[in-house]
C-alpha cells in the first residue's frame, strides 16, 4: 500500500482533491484549520493508494498545534509522496511552504489548484518553467475538471529529484513566481463587495441581518418536517408495543422499551434533525462563499477586546445550530489561551435543541393576539439571544483576565476570494457528514435517557415515584432562583439532550409516567399556571435555558478538545453559576417589585 | 513608517523581518512589496495584500514592521 499525503496552506482546496479522488465526503471549508480530524481514505481508482489530507499550514515551523501535525507527518518520512497544493492565484506564498517541504523530502509533487479562478483573473502559469525550477512533477487542476483525477494519479508514480539547499525560502518563492508566473492586467475582484461587506457602517447591520434570515429560515423551515416527523416516528410507537407483547416481553419491560426509550428517541429526533438539517447547509453555504472569514475580520476588535480573537464569533454562531459542534470548530482558533476562552464560553448561545424551548415560552408568556405578535416574538428571542452574547463577552473578559491570562497572541485571518459555493457539495457534506453523525448521536444517548427517565418516574419508593422525590428535595432550592422542583429536575434529566427538558416538565407537573406532547399551548399555559407560573417563573426559564449546564454532549467533546477533565468541569459549572445567579437576581427584584 | 499607519490604497516596501514567526510565514518578509487594503468597520485589523493573498494582520502586530512607502502607481 502507498501512502500519498495531501499538504498546502489553508484554504486551497485540499479537501475538495481529496473528496475527488476518494469519493469521501469529508468536510471543505473556507476557513483556516478546517480538515479537523486527519482524513484518510484509498483512491477511487487506484485501491493501492491510501491518501491522507494533513491539516492546512502556513509553514512547517508550527505555531499551533494542528499546524505541528502536518510538520510532524513529513518528519516521519512515513509516506510515499506529498502531494503539495498551491493556489494558482496566489502561488508566490503557496511556494514557500512547497520549497520547506521540498527541503525536507524529495518525494514530492505539486498540485496547482484553482486554474479556473487564475485564468479568469488573466493569471497563466508557465508550468513548464515551473517543472525546470522545482524538478518534481506538476499538475495544474481545478475542480470543475473531470479530468482532474487521471491527470493526478498519472503523475503520482513520477520520481525526481527536487531541488539544492536553498538559502533563503521566501526570497526563492518570489524569484520563481516572476519567472513563471504572468500577469496581466492583475486586479483584485470584488473590492466592491468587500467595502459593504465589511464597511464602517454596513458590516455590522448586515451581519445582523444575515443571522436573522438564518435563524428564520431554520426555525420556520423545520416547524412542518419536524410536525411530520413526530407522527410518522409516534406512529411506530404502538405497533412496537403489540410487536413486543406478542412476543411474550413482560408488560413492564414494553412499556420501559415503548414508553420511556422509543418515546425520548422519536422526540429528540424530530426536535433535532428538521433545524440541523437546515442550519449547517446555510453556515456551509456562507463558509464556501467566503463571507465567514470576513465576520471573523470585522468583529476581532470587538473580541480582542474580552481576550480573545475575531475567530471565536464564528465558533459562537456554530453554536447556534450545536454546542458540541461548534467546540469541535474551535480549532480555527490557532491561540490555546484563546481557544479555551471559545470553548468555555460557547454554552450561552442557545443551540437548535434550545430554541423550541424559548419559543415556546415566549409564544405562551409574552406575545398576545395581535398583528405583530410575530415580531415581538423575534425581538425577544433576538434580545435573549443578546443576553447570551453579552455574557459570552463578560464571562470571556473574566477569564482572559484570571485563569487564562497572560497570553499575547497573535492574530492573521486570511481573506479568500469570494467563491461560489459547490451546492451539492455542501448538502450532501452536511447531510452525511453532520445530520447523520447527530443521527446516530441521538440513538445512543436518548435510548438510555429514556429508560433512566421512564425508571424513575416508574419505580416507587414509600408511595411516591423517585422522580417525584426527586422534585421535592429540590423544590425549595428551585424557588430561590425563580423555578420550582419539576423544572429544576426536567433540566438535570434533560443533561443528556436539551430538547427533552419542556416534555419532562409536563410530565412532572402531570404526575404521567412517560413523556407527553402537547400540541396545544393554550392547554400547556393553563397547565403551567395552575402549578404556579408567573411571568417571572417563565423569565427564569428562559434565562436558565440559556444559562445551564452544557448537555452531556458538549461536556464531552470540552473533555476530547482540550485534554483535560479539568475544562470539561469548568465547562459544566461556569454557565452553571451565572444561571443560577442571574435567575436569583431576577427573583429577588421580582420580590421587592412585588413589596412596593 | 510603520505598517499600520499606511494608508489605504498605499504601496510599500518591507524594510525589516518581524520577530514573529507567523508574520514571516504567511510570506510577509524584507524587501517585499505589499499594499494596504482596507480596514475593520472598528479600524482594527487591517487587510494587506502580501504576495497575492489578502491577509488581515492587527495593528498591533503590524506596528512591529518598517515599511516605506512607494509612491506612483503600480
Amino acid at each position: 500500500m502507498k501512502i500519498v499525503a495531501l499538504a498546502g496552506n489553508p484554504n486551497v482546496g485540499k479537501s475538495t482533491i481529496f473528496n475527488k479522488l476518494t469519493g469521501k465526503r469529508e468536510h471543505t471549508g473556507n476557513w483556516s484549520g478546517k480538515t479537523v480530524e486527519i482524513a484518510s481514505s484509498k483512491i477511487k481508482k487506484r485501491k493501492d493508494i491510501m491518501m491522507i489530507d494533513l491539516p492546512g499550514t502556513y509553514s512547517l515551523c508550527a505555531s499551533s498545534n494542528e499546524e505541528r501535525v502536518c510538520a510532524d507527518f513529513i518528519e516521519s518520512g512515513k509516506f510515499d509522496k506529498i502531494a503539495i497544493v498551491c493556489d494558482a492565484i496566489c502561488l508566490e506564498r503557496n511556494l514557500i511552504l512547497a520549497l520547506q517541504i521540498m527541503q525536507k523530502t524529495s518525494k514530492v509533487m505539486i498540485i496547482v489548484n484553482m486554474l479556473d479562478e487564475a485564468k479568469s483573473r488573466n493569471i497563466t502559469i508557465d508550468f513548464e518553467k515551473l517543472h525546470k525550477r522545482l524538478n518534481v512533477p506538476i499538475v495544474g487542476v481545478c475542480a470543475k475538471d473531470k479530468g482532474m483525477y487521471q491527470k493526478i494519479i498519472d503523475k503520482i508514480d513520477d520520481e525526481y529529484t527536487g531541488i539544492d539547499y536553498i538559502e533563503d525560502v521566501a526570497y526563492m518563492a518570489a524569484d520563481i513566481a516572476r519567472d513563471c508566473v504572468l500577469k496581466q492586467d492583475f486586479k483584485l475582484r470584488y473590492r466592491k463587495i468587500d467595502k459593504i461587506l465589511t464597511g464602517k457602517w454596513t458590516a455590522v447591520p448586515i451581519m445582523l441581518i444575515l443571522l436573522a434570515i438564518i435563524f428564520w429560515i431554520t426555525i420556520t423551515g423545520s416547524n412542518y418536517p419536524s410536525a411530520w416527523l413526530s407522527k410518522f416516528l409516534f406512529s411506530f410507537e404502538l405497533p412496537i408495543e403489540n410487536f413486543l407483547i406478542g412476543i411474550n416481553v413482560p408488560t413492564y419491560i414494553v412499556s420501559m422499551i415503548s414508553q420511556g426509550a422509543y418515546r425520548v428517541f422519536a422526540w429528540v429526533v424530530a426536535v433535532m434533525l428538521p433545524p440541523m438539517a437546515i442550519f449547517f447547509p446555510l453556515f456551509s453555504f456562507f463558509e464556501d462563499l467566503g463571507y465567514l472569514p470576513r465576520v471573523a475580520f470585522n468583529l476581532d476588535k470587538t473580541f480582542a477586546k474580552v481576550g480573545s480573537c475575531g475567530s471565536q464569533s464564528l465558533t459562537t454562531c456554530m453554536g447556534f445550530g450545536c454546542n458540541a459542534a461548534a467546540i469541535a470548530s474551535c480549532r480555527i482558533i490557532s491561540s490555546p489561551k484563546a481557544r479555551l476562552i471559545a470553548m468555555l464560553t460557547n454554552n450561552f448561545v442557545p443551540c437548535n435543541g434550545r430554541f423550541p424551548t424559548l419559543i415556546a415560552i415566549i409564544s405562551m408568556f409574552f406575545i398576545g393576539e395581535s398583528k405583530f405578535s410575530s415580531i415581538y416574538g423575534a425581538i425577544i428571542l433576538t434580545s435573549l439571544v443578546l443576553v447570551g452574547i453579552l455574557m459570552t463577552f463578560i464571562v470571556s473578559f473574566i477569564l482572559s483576565k484570571t485563569m487564562l491570562k497572560g497570553e499575547k497572541n497573535i492574530f492573521t485571518i486570511e481573506l479568500p476570494p469570494y467563491r461560489k459555493p459547490q451546492i451539492i457539495q455542501i448538502l450532501k457534506t452536511s447531510f452525511f457528514e453532520k445530520t447523520l453523525k447527530v443521527l446516530y448521536r441521538a440513538i445512543i444517548i436518548s435510548v438510555p435517557a429514556g429508560i433512566i427517565i421512564w425508571l424513575m418516574a416508574n419505580t416507587m419508593v414509600f408511595d411516591i415515584s423517585i422522580l417525584n422525590h426527586l422534585i421535592n428535595l429540590l423544590d425549595n432550592f428551585a424557588k430561590i432562583i425563580g423555578l420550582d422542583g419539576v423544572i429544576l429536575v426536567a433540566f438535570i434529566l434533560g443533561f443528556p439532550a436539551n430538547e427533552i427538558v419542556m416534555p419532562i416538565m409536563v410530565m412532572g407537573y402531570l404526575g404521567a409516567g412517560s413523556l407527553i406532547e402537547f400540541d396545544n399551548l393554550y392547554m400547556l399555559k393553563d397547565l403551567l399556571i395552575n402549578n404556579g407560573w408567573t411571568i417571572k417563573t417563565a423569565v427564569c426559564m428562559m434565562i436558565f435555558t440559556i444559562m445551564h449546564w452544557p448537555c452531556s454532549t458538549t461536556c464531552l467533546t470540552i473533555k476530547k478538545e482540550s485534554g483535560s477533565m479539568k475544562w470539561a468541569v469548568l465547562g459544566f459549572v461556569i454557565p452553571t453559576i451565572a444561571g443560577v445567579s442571574v435567575c436569583f437576581l431576577i427573583n429577588v427584584l421580582y420580590n421587592i417589585s412585588l413589596l412596593i | 513608517m510603520k505598517m499600520c499607519d499606511l494608508m489605504n490604497g498605499q504601496r510599500a516596501i518591507v524594510l525589516n523581518n518581524s520577530d514573529n514567526r507567523r508574520l514571516r510565514d504567511l510570506g510577509l518578509t524584507k524587501g517585499l512589496v505589499i499594499k494596504c487594503l482596507f480596514s475593520g468597520p472598528f479600524g482594527d485589523p487591517t487587510a494587506y495584500l502580501i504576495r497575492d493573498a489578502i491577509i488581515a494582520i492587527r495593528n498591533r502586530d503590524a506596528k512591529t514592521i518598517l515599511v516605506e512607502v512607494l509612491e506612483g502607481k503600480e
